[in-house]
């Protein structure tokens, strides 16, 4: 018994070390959270996939389905706001099933629809672009990449 | 169609002759216009006829042959066998010549030959060349045809050796600039694959199907199909290349590249795609989650993973959609680039194994 309480003293005083020892949470941590990714590649690819969506002939049905209709291909523009992308790959996190806290994404957005894409993300064989509406919910996956 | 005529109306007596007739002359039957052939499994005897003509297997029972036109080429391969033996195949007719020799329990499953063109309008036979016995039943209609072939041993099943022969019409020399896409017992794998994926059925119901491709020692190509994984869907292809690249169809030959199906049109909904950490997508029709939608001539004809995973080794993957159209995917292209893939072509008809360059 004597044991067992000296071993909880022990401990308990180890974790409040660590704690007060530790650097600041993630969360709070500036420009590390980001979740937007900034490799320029990938960012011009999905840019461009969305601009051809706006301007392609044989995308009409799916403009049509997204509510972005009549856009041009200037309305589609790179998101880098840490906040959006952070949801982003939240909900890309629910998509694949896999909770990753270093998931990066890269956002296009088009009027109030966004358009998110993770490399990493693998559907089948593909990598999806996925569209999401204003609040988040899902309106197309696209097996674009 | 005089013989078919003359054989299905057996009430007057001068039409008999004059079927009998027919039969004894070199031409074989049901060639009608193209397009329009006929097996001639309702024509048993013309064979008896042709085998009395000195083909060479005299005691040979066939009751079905393949027609061909003059200059045709027919895309032979063995489909399956199930006999003890190790049987000999041969063809007969207006093309005479031994197509493969070791098949049955010695092996041979897969092997592809092709042969052609046929010199003039006519009939091919086919026989186990090892049996005395063999008889021969085909189903299909042109061009493509199933033949199934007996020792006439034992039991009459008809499965001692499956073949499948396709009746085609050798493309423009050069049609796409692309070897292997020129090579008919190629592009005729590759059509095959497709058709084997079943584009024509609903999303949901189609495969992927992926193969490779092989160079004879002579520098003619053919195909393979690599067997699925229990990870393909219509939304990947699950096989090992590399297992079936070490194990080649026929002696000598060299895997030289892949090819895989992508049996969706453009915004098809797309079922069976999972991801890493489970799926949130449907399945199969009617299934919970959302539908992906294809896009097959986005980012090159590829799925990253087709350019990445696919061509590390070395080997283009060739790409064919739901669409006819064959994209060549080559190693070391950076994501960038893929895109604007130069290296693409469309089938110059949907029954046709000819690919050219889209205008």
């Amino acid at each position: 018994m004597m044991l067992a309480r000296a071993l909880r003293d022990m401990l308990g005083a180890s974790l409040l070390a660590a704690v007060f020892a530790a650097p600041a949470p993630l969360a709070e941590r500036p420009q590390a959270s980001s979740r937007c990714g900034t490799d320029p590649v990938v960012q011009t690819l999905v840019l461009n996939g969305v601009r051809r969506i706006l301007t392609s002939a044989d995308e009409e049905g799916l403009r049509t389905r997204l509510g972005i209709a009549g856009l041009s291909a200037d309305a589609a523009l790179s998101v880098s706001d840490a906040r959006v992308c952070a949801r982003a790959a939240q909900r890309i996190n629910y998509l694949d099933g896999d909770n990753r806290r270093d998931r990066m994404v890269y956002v296009v957005e088009v009027g109030s629809v966004r358009a998110v894409h993770d490399p990493s993300f693998q559907l089948g064989e593909w990598s999806p672009l996925v569209f999401f509406d204003s609040h988040w919910k899902v309106l197309e996956t696209l097996l674009a990449f | 169609m005089q013989v078919k005529l003359g054989c299905g109306l057996v009430i007057l007596a001068v039409l008999v002759v004059a079927c009998e007739q027919d039969q004894m002359a070199p031409t074989p039957p049901s060639l009608g216009r193209r397009g329009a052939l006929v097996t001639a499994q309702d024509s048993a005897d013309a064979l008896e006829a042709h085998s009395g003509a000195g083909i060479g297997i005299q005691s040979h029972q066939s009751s079905g042959v393949v027609a061909i036109h003059a200059g045709d080429m027919a895309v032979v391969t063995v489909v399956s066998a199930s006999t003890a033996r190790c049987e000999s195949v041969g063809v007969f007719g207006v093309i005479s010549q031994t197509l493969f020799s070791g098949v049955g329990s010695c092996g041979g499953v897969g092997r592809s030959t092709m042969i052609g063109p046929a010199p003039t309008d006519g009939s091919l036979f086919f026989a186990l060349t090892s049996s005395s016995r063999s008889q021969a039943l085909v189903d299909g209609q042109f061009p493509d045809y199933t033949v199934r072939l007996d020792d006439g041993l034992f039991d009459a099943d008809f499965d001692d050796v499956i073949l499948s022969v396709k009746i085609r019409t050798p493309c423009p020399p050069g049609s796409s600039g692309d070897a292997v896409l020129d090579a008919l017992e190629a592009s005729v794998g590759l059509v095959d694959a497709l058709s084997t994926s079943r584009p024509d059925l609903p999303p949901g119901s189609r495969r992927e199907v992926g193969g490779l491709v092989w160079q004879r020692a002579d520098g003619t190509f053919f195909t393979s199909i690599v067997p699925p994984g229990p990870g393909t869907t219509e939304c990947r292809f699950d096989g090992n290349f590399a297992e079936a690249g070490r194990r080649p169809p026929e002696p000598g030959a060299v895997a030289v590249a892949k090819f895989h199906t992508h049996p969706h049109l453009h915004d098809d909904p797309v079922y069976g795609c999972a991801s890493a950490g489970g799926t949130r997508f449907a399945q199969f029709p009617g299934d919970r989650g959302q539908v992906p939608r294809a896009r097959p001539d986005q980012n090159g004809g590829g799925s990253p993973r087709d350019w990445d995973e696919g061509t590390s080794d070395g080997f283009p993957m060739y790409v064919i959609n739901a669409a006819g159209r064959v994209y060549r995917l080559d190693p070391g292209v950076p994501s960038d680039q893929r895109a604007a893939n130069p290296n693409k072509w469309e089938q110059t008809a949907p029954t046709e194994a000819c690919f050219r360059r889209p205008p």
